[in-house]
């Protein structure tokens, strides 16, 4: 999934803070909904997604983040506990560092500071945009606006250029859909010329 | 209270009054200021391809107003719609920045509170994410009622209108009434005088 890059903080400064690194195994779980926050993770190399699951063990997907990107990093300024899982859904390779020696490399780094606001602000505006079209019950808008939304991040406007590299099954959870009917409205998407489908790949 | 309202002053903000329904700034507007309410109340919105109302949030004194898409190159998501009359100080983008340079401490509580804002987006998404209005709904009750000290059932009252509650979950208003309602029926709240305990 292409999002801008943040927080992606030097790796040496991060070691230079207790920064330590951790491998993790497909499927592992990175930590738990109702955990307190306890470090900083910024990715290195993998893929990591948030969920919840509903009483009925619906998965939810919040969002999907790879290299140079950290995340769950919001709870590291709240006294609350997690409201997501975080799990690798690849093999990784995550940082972590430990939330008092974060906080004082932030506070020592003005410029870091503002990084750090400014990462929080893309994070509120991917949720501003996605809360709005989850709001509908009309599946191909809850899809127009996740595709709206990762294609803005996509250099080059063009028409069904940019490549969706996700599962169906991943976009099902992420918009709160059953994948049967992400796969029925996105072949309806493709007949009204709105996207192309080629070899399984998405092209909006 | 975000920034204390002196400094806000001192780095050259201004007073700004505001009917009820006046908008502060429309959705597609470049962000220009930062906000923050003195008094009165605000609600963030926009609108689907029908015109049904979504309200991302409602805020109130010491909140401030629309501050994320100051950092990013973004045009403003949603209007910022007078609820109230309200009065609001105004600070130039330029001078919130400097004011941010000049102060790590300012800046990590900014982080707190965009994290806070944050945390309320990862909440109402998940509620949102489920098609059961009583599933939604009650989510906005629990967030709401996490910021009060009694715990015991039915000591918080709902502060918003069925029409808010409604826009905030992205019902229609008759399924919010009718779903209060079975609530009400499963001693999940009490209604007294129209007003909702929970």
């Amino acid at each position: 999934m292409k999002t801008i890059s943040c927080m992606n903080i030097d790796e040496e400064v991060l070691y230079s803070y207790g920064g330590e690194i951790k491998q993790y195994k497909k499927g592992e779980l990175i930590y738990r909904e109702g955990d307190h926050a306890l470090y900083y993770f910024q990715i290195i190399e993998g893929k990591v997604k948030l969920n919840n699951y509903d009483d009925e063990g619906k998965e939810f997907i919040h969002n999907i983040f790879a290299g140079k990107q950290s995340f769950g990093d919001s709870l590291l300024f709240l006294d609350k506990f997690y409201p997501t899982n975080s799990v690798c859904i690849s093999p990784s390779q995550i940082i972590r560092v430990p939330k008092d020696q974060f906080l004082k490399l932030i506070k020592t780094d003005p410029k870091l500071s503002l990084e750090m606001n400014a990462c929080l602000s893309q994070r509120l505006y991917f949720k501003a945009i996605m809360l709005q079209s989850m709001a509908s019950l009309n599946p191909v808008s809850r899809l127009t606006g996740l595709l709206d939304y990762l294609k803005s991040y996509h250099d080059e406007d063009c028409s069904n250029c940019f490549h969706v590299e996700l599962t169906r099954q991943q976009i099902a959870n992420l918009v709160g859909l059953r994948v049967e009917t992400v796969i029925r409205v996105l072949k309806k998407m493709e007949k009204e010329g709105n996207i192309t489908i080629e070899n399984r790949k998405i092209l909006y | 209270m975000v920034i204390d309202e002196n400094i806000l002053y001192s780095a050259g903000a201004e007073i700004r009054h505001y009917k009820p329904s006046e908008y502060l700034f429309n959705e597609g507007e470049t962000p220009m200021y930062y906000y923050q309410i003195t008094k009165g109340e605000v609600k963030l919105n926009n609108y689907n391809d029908e015109g049904k109302e979504f309200i991302q949030n409602i805020l109130s004194e010491g909140h401030s107003c629309g501050e994320a898409i100051l950092f990013i190159n973004k045009p403003y998501p949603v209007n910022a719609q007078a609820l109230t009359k309200c009065v609001i100080l105004r600070l130039h983008k330029s001078a919130f920045f400097n004011l941010l340079n000049s102060s790590a401490e300012l800046c990590m509580e900014i982080s707190g509170f965009l994290s806070q804002r944050l945390y309320y987006k990862f909440v109402m998404m998940q509620n949102i994410s489920s098609q059961s209005p009583m599933v939604r709904l009650k989510g906005l009750m629990d967030y709401l009622k996490s910021f009060h000290e009694d715990e015991r059932p039915y000591s918080f009252m709902v502060p918003f209108t069925r029409q808010q509650m409604a826009s905030l979950t992205g019902l229609r208003v008759e399924t919010a009434i009718r779903t209060i309602k079975d609530m009400e029926k499963n001693k999940i709240v009490q209604i007294r005088d129209r007003k909702i305990l929970y």
